[in-house]
């Protein structure tokens, strides 16, 4: 019987995310004998397994969690070859990571690292911090173990020594949380296989990391009333997901876009809300507000400036840094050598007060800045080093690092409200 | 509220747009649980400057603490270009090799180029205020590699040198030397456009610049900086319309 070859499994993020064992994979599955192909297993569950190879090995590199097992149990444990993408709205971290001990009713239980539940109904990417990606990209096999779920985990796949089978590693979760879901195997050959056989050149490494080796050949895949679903070990990959390296994050569907905005509006109050004075204080934020900006009158000469003045620069704006004579002093004059260049956001010599920035309970943020109603959102937090230096080209020049961007902020113009009230005054 | 050219500056500052709106605020489904008032500040306005790092995560800033402090900053001012001389630490996953023949000793150059930017700005928090100050520019620093470039450079020489055989004289001849008045304008070959930035980026200096890092003295007189010189309220210039039409004209 041929299963049906879902369309997802063959998307190029995946296979390409993997290393080598997306066609070795197929083509070395070996459970108890190894099929050439996928299609010619007939255990009722074949199709599902035939799946995820792809899926999981595809994913074992990328270490998407999507795929953890949690998606398991639609997959049926026994012998339904139906599989249903379970859409489960991301809950926030404290929660998952909560609710990784418990395996809980589901009959697929998570496998090995808690970060299994962190795949268990695809998060969104946003705010899930250490993604199998993040985590390889760091050196942390952390995650990878959860998206290691399969028997194409195996780095050593594909591994001519490896012919007897594959064989999947099941790496204690670094977390102290310790491990969950541990799989249960009714062969005893599962004992010796720890602690390495030695045949694939992987296992010393293995070994070494505390890593047991299952050989899942020899592992019993009868399922169901033997206590192995092999639902687990291929987890469903949803279509709908996209991975790409993003930092670690990964881009996925919306899903329910009420809740998303909620936990959203919970991070982002919690950028300026009330946990700790003292944690905002100690930070740099970068802000990101249109070039074009209310103007405001020069609070010292009373000189209106002059609107509309030519904000060409934009991306492309000249390079260099103009030497400006050593920094002010804190009465500074006013550089009105505000080189026509200056855009208004940077006008030199403006201090004082220019708006309020209100948080409402919902967690929405917004900023009304000389009058103009603004809208705040959160910007997207980068993983690379952003450093705030403070040049100063005097006679001694020299640069300080005042210290690291913490949080992006960006803000727009509320346009709704900026339309809406001029008609009004009209 | 129309517009009356004797009216007093509190109306037109009503017009043109308080930070109070009381019919906005009054939001009962959502209302304003905190809020800070915005102080722009300008003392550091032209000196800010963003520097990323696209290669370096945020985890391992290069700061003493860290053990990884800048350790040289050198920066063309009118070209823009900027290099960062950051540590490279030799004992772990380092090529010793690689490292002699290159002659890159224990430090590394990462460079960029400068750019002025809009609309930026940094913002601190300090007891209940937020204070911002408008960035200059921002740069983004990637690995360089100037020294293979130099290497490069010098075996091209030496080439050249083999090339020419230094036994054979100049030849002297005797020349007529004419005068005319060209203009030097077409005649002389010029560079232009991408190639002419380039001359003028090479044939300039760079400016060494005494780097301070984060948590010294002189970091922490500097972050004082960022919070605003005044508290009292600017006067906004601009009506809503107006705002409007400057971000049509804008765009």
């Amino acid at each position: 019987m041929v299963p049906k070859r879902l369309p997802r499994s063959e998307s190029p993020a995946t296979s390409s995310s993997s290393s080598a064992p997306t066609t070795t994979t197929r083509s070395s599955l070996a459970f108890p004998t190894p099929p050439p192909r996928l299609d010619s297993l007939s255990r009722p569950r074949a199709s599902a397994s035939g799946l995820a190879p792809t899926t999981s090995a595809g994913l074992s590199r990328a270490g998407t969690p999507g795929l953890a097992s949690g998606t398991g149990p639609s997959l049926g444990g026994a012998g339904g070859l139906k599989f249903k993408p379970k859409l489960v709205a991301r809950r926030p971290k404290e929660e998952r990571d909560a609710a990784a001990p418990a395996p809980s009713s589901a009959p697929a239980v998570s496998l090995s690292t808690p970060q299994s539940t962190r795949g268990r109904g695809r998060g969104r990417g946003r705010g899930g911090t250490s993604r199998g990606g993040g985590g390889a990209a760091r050196g942390g096999r952390i995650e990878v173990a959860t998206a290691a779920a399969g028997p194409f985990a195996d780095p050593s796949f594909g591994d001519p020594r490896s012919l007897k089978g594959p064989s999947f590693e099941k790496r204690p979760p670094s977390s102290e949380k310790g491990r969950e879901g541990q799989l249960k195997f009714t062969t005893a050959d599962v004992g010796q296989n720890l602690k390495g056989s030695g045949e694939n050149g992987s296992d010393d490494e293995a070994i070494r990391e505390g890593v047991e080796r299952i050989d899942i050949a020899k592992v019993a895949i009868v399922g169901g009333a033997d206590g192995i679903d092999m639902g687990r070990y291929f987890p469903i990959r949803d279509s709908t997901t996209d991975y790409f390296a993003d930092g670690g994050r990964v881009a996925e569907e919306i899903i329910d876009e009420t809740a998303v905005f909620a936990r959203e509006a919970e991070e982002f109050v919690g950028v300026f809300g009330d946990d700790g004075v003292n944690d905002l204080e100690r930070k740099l934020y970068f802000f990101q507000f249109a070039p074009v900006l209310p103007t405001f009158e020069s609070s010292r000469t009373g000189v209106k400036l002059e609107q509309g003045v030519k904000l060409e620069q934009g991306i492309k704006s000249e390079p260099g840094f103009k030497a400006e004579s050593s920094l002010p002093a804190p009465k500074g004059k006013i550089n009105a050598s505000s080189d026509s260049r200056s855009s208004l956001s940077s006008v030199p010599g403006q201090d004082g007060l220019v708006g309020q920035l209100y948080v409402r309970k919902s967690g929405r943020v917004s900023i009304r800045w000389g009058g103009v109603e603004m809208e705040v959102a959160r910007g997207a937090d980068t993983e690379f080093l952003q450093d705030v230096v403070v040049i100063d080209h005097a006679d001694d020049p020299k640069a300080t690092l005042l210290g690291q961007i913490a949080k992006k902020v960006v803000v727009s113009p509320n346009i709704d409200i900026l339309f809406g009230e001029s008609e009004e005054s009209e | 509220m129309a517009s009356d050219p004797n009216a007093s500056t509190s109306a037109s500052v009503a017009k043109v747009g308080s930070n109070e709106n009381p019919i906005l605020d009054a939001d009962d489904d959502d209302p304003i649980v905190k809020s800070f008032p915005i102080y722009l500040s300008s003392r550091l306005a032209s000196h800010l400057h963003i520097f990323q790092y696209p290669v370096r995560p945020n985890t391992r800033p290069y700061t003493g603490s860290q053990g990884e402090p800048v350790l040289d900053l050198r920066v063309k001012p009118d070209s823009g270009i900027v290099q960062v001389d950051v540590p490279i630490n030799t004992t772990h996953f380092y090529d010793h090799e690689k490292g002699e023949k290159w002659g890159a000793v224990d430090r590394q150059t990462l460079g960029g180029v400068m750019t002025q930017s809009e609309g930026y700005m940094i913002g601190i928090f300090k007891d209940g205020e937020l204070h911002l100050t408008p960035v200059k520019g921002t740069c983004q620093l990637r690995p360089s590699f100037t020294y293979v470039d130099k290497d490069a450079q010098t075996e091209k020489e030496i080439a050249r040198s083999f090339k020419q055989d230094p036994a054979k004289p100049k030849e002297i001849r005797a020349v007529q030397v004419g005068m005319t008045v060209k203009s030097s304008d077409d005649s002389a070959p010029r560079y232009s456009g991408a190639l002419a930035a380039r001359k003028r980026a090479e044939d300039e200096e760079f400016v060494e610049m005494h780097w301070y890092d984060k948590d010294t003295e002189e970091a922490w007189d500097l972050a004082d900086h960022l919070r605003s010189a005044s508290r009292e309220p600017l006067i906004p210039a601009t009506t809503r319309d107006e705002y409007i039409d400057l971000i049509r004209d804008k765009s």
